[in-house]
């Protein structure tokens, strides 16, 4: 019989170490005479589950986390809430419930309604509900405190809600829960603290008994219970191993990306919202190579106001404090469902028109989005990139309507730069071909290889068995990019790379010796392409490239 | 009966920390306020409290309709206007 139980996500980092339950549960003394005796013991819950969860609040405001205080202090409110008081009172004095009962049924209640709202974030909002259910019954219950976890103690519980991950102490070598799923709260926090976690294990993590030897794999999502001497012995040198990683690829942080005779290339950072730029600091991005803004067009009815997006590339460019943040133009095309737009189904949306297409066709949106930009840009480095580009024309066209905003905006006196830089993503065979005609109209290059692999290949990037014939990586892409890199040198205008071949070590090290200035990434693949690169050198990458684009073969 | 119409611009719409100042606001008063948001296609009107915030789903640049009934119907709106208009206090 295996003693390996599977989770469905949690936060990376091997543990081991002793169980200590922490499992809440309804002592058998709790049957009231009365409604009036369960409403009364329910009064008194309410209280002190809202003097706890303000508590709490305090206690995070002290330490500078407003966020947290304001979630704490949310909860507090609904501990209160009318919805759950009149469901409660009602089924316990008109329909005989225990107040057990009452209380479970109607947290239930409130979140079957947002767990079945249509958007990720939301979902994860039901387990605020849930954080106030277990707030309430931790007061009628009361349950053992999290302050007296022993050192090296892996956590066993069926969830934890914000409150206790909160709590937890320093010396907490782990935790396993029976519920919660990949993207949940538990999850989240744990990976942001650091502690290797696996949650959605189960009800058979439930019956672990207190004390038992445990071996917890963040990574895998696996717990081994009552692990064999060999289990040990091989878990604990991979802990080791990962704890010399992460102490080297953390000294490495703050060191410019090299190759190992010291040639420069840049390693930027690609996000997706302005909360992931401190993320991409971290990991120690020298800047963001591409902001993808379709976060403010996607999900809604109506187009977002120009407040509302100067707001988000203010907030990143602050965060990024003074590194260049390139942003990408709306890049929604035929494929993508957005209400407002209008978009009139296409037989191809890839060869359609999306990306700076769009914008022609709808220019006020476009001229919203530049408006926001211009204004956004005196907070720090921002340079504005253009998708689909595919003639000179295109890009003509882009600097004109830049123009007439920063003309309008001078006109009415309101704040903004109108010397950003304009770039084109070259992700169209036609943008590759023609580079050195582009070269002359824009201020940099981005490589958006995904696409440019898609339209090179002819094959559809979404079909996983055409991708694994003509991949990103072939010759023929990988000569556009160098065609691409050449042209870009002899203009003087940088040039990176922003799609998946970045942040493929082998291929980026190539990159860097066909002459690619800088490469984007996601945050996390940053410090492992850093370490690839400070240990090749640059004739190395070389011969590497020139054997990937075939060039070598007499 | 009063009412108002107006735009979260805050990065968290109404969750968290701008749903407990707007909670905490709506208290003071003594009338029946109610939110909608416009912006979701089954966007009920429901009283303004933690769990009718949650199901709203207010995120940043929706639009919510705010309604008040009682005796100071009309200052209450005008503070929870102001509130949001505010940002909550941020810049």
């Amino acid at each position: 019989m295996t003693n390996l139980l599977q989770g469905v996500g949690g936060a990376p980092g091997i543990a081991l170490g002793k169980a200590f339950r922490y499992v809440l549960t309804p002592t058998t003394a709790d049957v009231d005479a009365s409604p009036a005796a369960a409403l009364e013991r329910f009064r008194a819950a309410q209280a002190a589950a809202i003097e706890r969860l303000n508590a709490l609040a305090e206690a995070q405001r002290e330490q500078g986390y407003e966020a947290e205080a304001g979630i704490f202090e949310f909860q507090a409110l609904m501990v209160e809430d009318p919805t759950l008081d009149d469901a409660v009172v009602d089924m316990v004095s008109n329909q005989g419930l225990s107040l057990d009962a009452a209380l479970d049924a109607a947290i239930a209640q409130a979140r079957a309604s947002i767990a079945a709202l249509d958007d990720e974030y939301l979902r994860e909002r039901a387990a605020d509900v849930d954080a106030v259910g277990m707030e309430l019954r931790r007061a009628l219950y009361g349950g053992p405190s999290l302050a007296k976890v022993p050192a090296g103690a892996i956590i066993v519980a069926a969830d934890l809600t914000p409150a206790e991950t909160v709590e937890l102490p320093r010396h907490v070598a782990g935790f396993a829960t029976a519920f919660g799923g990949p993207t949940g709260h538990t999850a989240i926090l744990a990976r942001s603290r650091g502690i290797p976690a696996v949650v959605g294990l189960g009800d058979a993590a439930l019956e672990i008994v207190d004390g038992t030897s445990l071996i917890l794999d963040g990574d895998a999502a696996q717990l081994l219970v009552e692990p064999t001497a060999e289990q040990t012995a091989l878990y604990t040198q991979r802990r080791e191993q990962q704890e010399a990683d992460r102490l080297r690829r953390q000294s490495l942080r703050d060191v410019p990306g090299q190759l190992a005779d010291g040639h420069a290339v840049a390693l930027w950072a690609n996000i997706g919202r302005p909360e992931e730029a401190a993320l991409a600091l971290e990991q120690g991005a020298e800047g963001i190579g591409l902001f993808r803004t379709e976060f403010l067009f996607l999900d809604r009815h109506a187009a977002p106001s120009e407040e509302e997006q100067f707001a988000a590339y203010r907030t990143t460019l602050e965060t990024i404090a003074g590194r260049p943040v390139v942003v990408r133009t709306l890049d929604i095309g035929g494929d993508k469902e957005v209400p407002y737009l209008g978009l009139p189904h296409e037989a191809n949306p890839f060869l359609g028109v999306r990306g700076i297409r769009l914008c022609m066709q709808q220019p006020e949106l476009f001229t919203t989005q530049l408006r926001a930009l211009l204004r956004a840009a005196v907070y720090g480095d921002l340079w504005v990139m253009l998708p689909m580009v595919a003639t000179v024309e295109d890009v003509v066209w882009a600097r004109e309507q830049l123009r007439l905003v920063a003309a309008a905006l001078e006109a009415e006196g309101i704040a903004h730069r109108a010397d950003v830089r304009l770039g084109a993503m070259i992700e169209t065979p036609a943008a590759a071909v023609t580079a050195d005609l582009l070269a002359r109209e824009v201020a940099f290059f981005s490589v958006g290889s995904n696409d440019l692999t898609q339209y090179t290949m002819a094959a559809d990037r979404g079909l996983a068995q055409l991708v694994a014939r003509y991949p990103h990586d072939s010759a023929a892409v990988l000569r556009l990019i160098q065609q691409t890199a050449a042209a870009a040198k002899r203009a003087g205008i940088p040039c990176g790379v922003c799609g998946d071949l970045a942040g493929t070590p082998a291929i980026a090290a190539a990159l860097a010796a066909m002459g690619i200035d800088e490469l984007s990434m996601a945050p996390a693949l940053i410090p492992v392409v850093k370490e690839h690169l400070r240990g090749i050198t640059f004739a190395e990458a070389q011969a590497r490239a020139q054997a990937l684009m075939q060039l070598d073969v007499p | 009966m009063t009412e108002a119409v107006l735009e979260v611009t805050n990065k968290d719409g109404l969750h968290a920390r701008p749903a407990k100042d707007l909670i905490k606001k709506a208290r003071e008063f003594n009338s029946k306020i109610t939110i909608q948001n416009l912006s979701r296609p089954n966007g009920q009107e429901v009283a303004l409290t933690p769990v009718g915030l949650l199901n709203s789903a207010v995120r940043q640049g929706h639009q919510v309709r705010l309604r008040a009934e009682g005796p100071d119907a009309e200052e209450a709106i005008a503070a929870l206007s102001q509130l949001i208009t505010d940002n909550f206090g941020e810049s």
